[in-house]
């Protein structure tokens, strides 16, 4: 286990780039901080334990998956773009810090719990792969006390969310947020989906 | 060895009356031999006699008369020893003492032509062996009882292509073992022939793989609990044959199975008459019958070379130990007048189970999902004036079961099927309960279809579909569909492949009345499709009534027309040439929501 810092310009998969040396594994945690530069995410990762951005001022471009099996800290100084996934695969605590998540932000594990610690504004996308066989749970990191969480009606911005239980999240400042088979409790702006539509089903679009 | 002259008395008991020889003198013990030759005068036995080997064909065989006011115990206390008995064509006999060998490895019996007209037993003394081989020379001819065993653990094998004329009784003395038998010889099969008017007795089921033939005409055989068949030491056209003799059963007679053992064959003629008795003049009809297993795999087989009768209760059952066994019963019909308890399986077996009386049918199974090795291959028919009633699900795994007449009781319960046919309920009016739709082992493509062949469509309360692994080929065949109220498919696990679609009947209806739960745990999979079953047209009908509700994720949908009902709704299925199935979507605009 070990502290992987991004120090060199380049691709996360490039072992040298890192210090110590070595692309992050499963038992790694990793820092991008105010020395690191621009990365760039151009295949699919392993799930370091953990991601903390904190004062980071370059850009994270995010073109495949980058996976993360545990908490994500952000900063506001830095920027986020690509085509790729943030993919959260464990229970986690999610800090945006002030930024606003310029890739889609994707829950990809049944039966974990993902936390909620401040206002989170996403600008390309929300996806949860609950199924059948097992929910996800989204909450604020403090009971009762809303987060805002925002997907930006900027009319790119896509929700694909399954199974999803969410509770004291206001999501009232973008979009309208629907979720498949899932639960929605003291939130805002988010709606469950009813698995049985009515006989003669449209759509009112506001 | 001592040999009979009767210089003193005409007594065994008497040490004078025996010659010594180089082997000992005196009286005969369980070390020495006892010898009667053409020079041998009369004896009597008048102590309890004691011989290793007892010949009474030596020189040019005994002529005078043995009277058997006692018994003789014939062999070596030393297992490893062997032991022999040699009777003489002209000897005579009297009296009614019994000869008993011990269960020694080696036996050897010898009749040259003479009957032994009193009980004589093989291998009946208990002796420190786990073997007991008895190789026969000649024809025997026993009129007393014939008892076979002594009590303890041994495993006998008989060596000659002889029979053994049983006129008196026959008394298996074998205890209930899964390694006791009486094992033929391949290529040299012995037969006990049952003769007399007598009873076949046994303390308890073991495996018997010589011949027995019933061949008693004008006489009754009595055949009682316990009495048992096939199993461990069959060999290549072991048989248990009824010939000619009024046979009457009672307790329950058990058809053994064994692992890695020759098939054997029963041709018993027993009765089809759905009033039958445990009296059948002219073969057996069984009281109970078990078909006793001790093995998962690899079973042998029994045919029917005629039917046979089940007057009560009917079952499989297994050794102590064998959670589930197989016993495959092959051709022919099995009229079963009363109950079916099933604690065990068939894989390949064809016998006709004709289920024509009052009873119960119950499987001792958990049947628990995914479960493997239940069930029965055997064609099943419900043909009869009287009631049959399930008392717990019952499995029929690759076999069939098809309604002809009769009340079909399955109130609680209902069905677990793999891959079988069902006939002629839906016309009859029954309705299924529940129904486990079920697959075993990955590879099963196809294997899991369930064919329906009827004129009326299969009513079902509860379809559930599970056993899912691998490869979960779930499909329809037949002219006929259902009508199931409650529709449960809900994938338990992850797959890919075109095998793992759901199939339909082209051209037939299927219906689902209350509620269609059609779950994958994987979206926008090819795999994950109710389609036809060729993959074309025409469509099959797939009809979800109004009012019913519907929760299906994942599944997609091929050559299906559900235009009779209401609108399907599938959450991330591949729709392709579907009539009135919609994709869930949802918008992404503010503040959208539903109307009506």
């Amino acid at each position: 286990m070990a502290i992987k810092t991004w120090t060199v310009a380049g691709n996360w998969a490039t072992g040298a780039n890192w210090s110590p040396v070595g692309v992050p594994g499963v038992a790694d945690d990793v820092v991008f901080n105010a020395s690191s530069p621009a990365c760039t995410v151009g295949a699919n990762t392993v799930a370091p334990l953990s991601m903390d951005c904190t004062g980071y001022a370059n850009t994270l471009t995010i073109n495949a998956n980058l996976v993360i099996a545990g908490n994500v800290t952000l900063s506001s100084t830095m920027t986020t773009t690509g085509t790729g996934n943030l993919d959260i695969s464990a229970n986690a605590l999610l800090t945006a810090a002030g930024h606003t998540l310029g890739v889609n932000l994707r829950f990809t594990t049944i039966n974990t719990t993902i936390q909620i610690a401040d206002t989170w504004i996403l600008s390309r996308g929300l996806t949860a792969q609950g199924t059948p066989l097992g929910s996800i749970i989204m909450r604020s990191s403090t009971p009762t006390v809303q987060r805002t969480f925002t997907l930006v009606n900027n009319g790119v911005t896509n929700q694909d969310i399954d199974y999803l239980n969410v509770t004291d999240i206001n999501g009232s400042a973008g979009l309208t947020v629907w979720t498949y088979k899932g639960t929605v409790s003291n939130c805002q702006n988010w709606f469950v989906m009813s698995t049985q539509p009515p006989p003669v089903s449209s759509v009112s679009m506001g | 060895m001592p040999i009979w002259r009767g210089t003193v008395d005409s007594n065994w008991g008497t040490a004078g009356n025996w010659l010594a020889d180089g082997s000992g003198s005196g009286v005969p013990t369980a070390l020495t031999d006892a010898v009667f030759d053409n020079l041998s005068p009369n004896c009597t036995v008048n102590v309890a006699g004691v011989c290793r080997n007892l010949n009474f064909n030596s020189g040019t065989g005994y002529t005078n008369t043995i009277t058997m006011t006692n018994g003789i115990t014939v062999g070596s206390t030393t297992a490893a020893t062997a032991s022999s008995v040699t009777l003489s064509s002209p000897m005579g006999i009297n009296g009614s003492g019994s000869i008993s060998t011990r269960a020694n490895n080696t036996i050897t019996l010898t009749s040259n032509g003479r009957q032994w007209p009193n009980a004589f037993g093989i291998g009946s003394v208990s002796v420190s062996s786990v073997t007991c081989n008895v190789t026969f020379v000649g024809n025997w001819t026993i009129n007393g009882t014939l008892t076979i065993g002594a009590g303890t653990s041994v495993q006998y094998t008989f060596i000659g292509a002889i029979n053994i004329t049983c006129n008196g009784n026959l008394a298996f003395n074998i205890p209930s073992a899964a390694s006791n038998a009486i094992r033929a010889t391949a290529g040299s099969i012995t037969t006990i022939i049952i003769a007399g008017n007598c009873t076949w007795t046994s303390i308890a089921p073991f495996n018997v793989g010589i011949n027995i033939n019933i061949n008693s005409p004008g006489n009754t055989v009595n055949i009682g609990d316990n009495c048992c068949y096939g199993g461990l030491g069959t060999a290549a056209g072991s048989n248990f044959t009824h010939t000619a003799g009024t046979v009457v059963t009672s307790g329950t007679f058990h058809l053994l199975y064994a692992s890695a053992s020759a098939s054997y064959t029963i041709n018993l003629n027993g009765s089809s008459s759905t009033s039958a008795t445990t009296t059948n003049t002219g073969g057996v009809n069984f009281n109970n019958l078990s078909l006793r297993t001790n093995v998962i795999n690899n079973a042998q087989s029994c045919t029917l070379s005629s039917p046979i009768c089940v007057v009560n209760d009917f079952s499989i059952t297994s050794y102590a130990g064998v959670t589930k066994g197989i016993a495959n019963l092959l051709s022919n019909t099995a009229f079963l007048n009363k109950n079916i308890t099933i604690n065990g399986y068939s894989i390949t077996g064809t016998t006709t189970f004709r289920l024509q009386g009052t009873g119960s049918w119950s499987e001792n199974n958990t049947l628990t999902s995914g479960a493997t090795g239940f069930g029965l291959s055997n064609p099943i028919v419900i043909n009869t004036t009287g009631t049959i009633t399930l008392t717990s699900f019952v499995g029929i795994y690759s076999g069939s079961l098809t309604y002809t007449a009769g009340s079909f009781v399955l109130t609680g319960f209902g069905l677990r099927v793999v891959g079988s046919t069902l006939a002629g309920l839906g016309s009859a009016g029954i309705v299924i309960p529940t129904l486990y739709h079920t697959t075993t082992t990955a590879g099963l493509t196809g294997g899991a279809r369930i064919t329906l062949t009827d004129t009326v469509a299969l009513q079902i309360t509860n379809l559930i579909f599970e056993g899912f692994n691998l490869n979960r080929a779930f499909a329809y065949g037949g002219n006929i569909g259902f009508i199931v109220n409650n529709f449960n498919y809900q994938q338990t696990s992850l797959v890919s492949g075109s095998a793992s679609q759901f199939g339909l009947a082209n051209s037939v209806t299927y219906v689902v009345l209350n509620s269609f739960i059609f779950n994958a745990v994987s979206a926008n999979s090819s795999s994950n499709i109710m389609q036809t079953l060729n993959d074309s047209t025409p469509d099959a009908i797939f009809t979800l009534a109004f009012g019913a509700s519907q929760d299906v994720f994942g599944m997609g949908g091929k050559y299906i027309n559900s235009s009779a009902g209401q609108t399907i709704w599938s959450r991330k299925g591949l729709l392709t040439s579907t009539t009135n199935w919609q994709n869930w979507t949802y918008p992404k605009t503010r503040f959208s929501t539903f109307t009506n």
